[in-house]
């Protein structure tokens, strides 16, 4: 492992798991894959021991829509069971089938993130689909009724910037504690024209969510991807505390690069759970934080645009944007066996 | 016979043998019992409140009168909170 005190990395201490790249919805700016992979869950458990034993505390599980993960009860009760917090994030359409584990395993539910994109039926439902704001809806009554804390989480485009006072305010009504905030990252040249912010019209969202957040007492906050404009440790994976395992059972580094819809590069890729411990493999993503910590220093001090903004950096120079050089394009997919050949097994 | 149907922007979900409301302008929400869970159910049937107390008789061992009052104050209470309109 690095030397943390000279390099300033932070031990791991949280594990973002994508679940299953499946999800019921079809939500135009998604950055995911569609695909029907399911994270194997004998991998998970024994990835989760290890992870426990390494000094993870707490388990967030993305996708896809996490919840239709087959085994998703399970994956719960395995972790808490490891006295792993955990949380997830989900759309609520699926929500009320597994509030009854939830409840089973409250003491380690740290939160539910629902996903929001309008504060209003009409707006989320433009996006989502019909019907899917009133199931997000409900979704929170229950959480609110069993006492489960949630939060929102608002992907910042074109479409929505303007209502983040609104899904801030909508949040505080309903109960929510949280609201985490992204930008855009785009997959198609299509979608990076018709919803992408500008780097000033984001500084601006960026300066909208300070100042919502001043005015309530929920925290109204970028998660990641913010501007950086000064050279340091922008993100928690960057930081080295976050860690990533992929549907595939593989460590990367960042839980926004993984699986990113049209990429080219899977330099993120660090090492796949069936062939090497959780450990190695966390010292290989530290490795990789450093070098491209170096890379974005580098970058700021050269003036580049986009290093001031770490995911649409990391997005671009991991070659997930493969959409900006229009001249490459992806045919298929590596399999985890071209990526990790048999001689590279422990 | 006065007929009531859930407010328009009133999203309501089961827990169990209870009802979690949820109305949409206030951001309120409400929970009712078995007993008003199941007069939320027959409200959501489009039945009428007598027929919803016909019912309440058959799947509760109470006097009909009482049952009526029960519902017709439920009703009222739902009203109120604009939870419920008249059809």
């Amino acid at each position: 492992m690095p030397d943390t005190a000279s390099s300033n990395l932070l031990p791991v201490k949280r594990l973002t798991v994508g679940l299953t790249n499946l999800c019921n919805l079809d939500c135009d700016y998604c950055l995911r894959v569609a695909e029907t992979e399911h994270l194997d869950f004998d991998l998970l458990s024994d990835a989760l021991e290890q992870a426990r034993d390494y000094g993870v505390m707490a388990v967030t599980y993305t996708g896809g829509e996490a919840i239709l993960h087959p085994r998703f009860r399970d994956v719960i009760r395995r972790t808490a069971a490891l006295g792993l917090s955990y949380s997830f994030v989900t759309n609520g359409w699926h929500f009320p089938k597994i509030a009854p584990t939830l409840v089973e395993t409250k003491n380690a539910l740290y939160r539910v993130f629902f996903s929001l994109d309008g504060a209003t039926e009409e707006a989320h439902d433009a996006v989502r689909g019909q019907g899917v704001f009133r199931k997000v809806m409900a979704a929170m009554a229950l959480c609110r009724f069993h006492g489960f804390p949630f939060g929102v989480n608002m992907t910042v485009t074109k479409r929505s910037v303007a209502s983040i006072e609104a899904i801030a305010v909508l949040s505080a009504r309903l109960g929510a504690d949280v609201v985490q905030l992204m930008h855009m990252l785009p997959t198609s040249e299509a979608y990076d024209r018709k919803l992408s912010l500008t780097p000033d019209e984001r500084r601006a969202a960026e300066r909208e969510a300070l100042a919502v957040n001043a005015i309530l007492k929920i925290q109204v906050q970028f998660a990641a991807g913010s501007s950086m404009p000064a050279p340091g440790t922008p993100c928690v994976s960057l930081s080295g505390e976050t860690v990533n395992l992929d549907c595939r059972g593989r460590l990367t580094l960042c839980c926004t690069l993984s699986d990113f819809r049209n990429a080219v590069g899977e330099g993120d890729i660090v090492a796949d759970l069936r062939t090497t411990s959780f450990r190695e493999a966390c010292e290989r993503v530290h490795r990789l934080a450093l070098t491209q910590r170096e890379r974005r220093n580098a970058a700021l001090a050269e003036g580049q645009l986009d290093a001031e903004f770490p995911c649409h950096f990391c997005t671009r120079t991991f070659d997930k944007a493969a959409w900006q050089t229009p001249a490459l394009v992806q045919l298929g997919r590596a399999t985890t066996s071209s990526l990790f050949p048999a001689t590279a097994r422990l | 016979m006065t007929t009531f149907r859930p407010h328009p922007s009133v999203v309501s979900t089961e827990v169990e043998d209870t009802i979690v409301l949820l109305h949409l302008d206030t951001k309120r929400y409400f929970t009712l019992n078995s007993t008003g869970a199941a007069i939320w159910k027959h409200l959501s049937q489009g039945k009428a409140e007598d027929d919803i107390v016909s019912a309440l008789t058959e799947e509760y061992d109470a006097d009909a009168s009482r049952l009526a009052a029960s519902a017709r104050r439920l009703l009222e209470q739902l009203e109120k909170a604009a939870l419920i309109e008249r059809a």
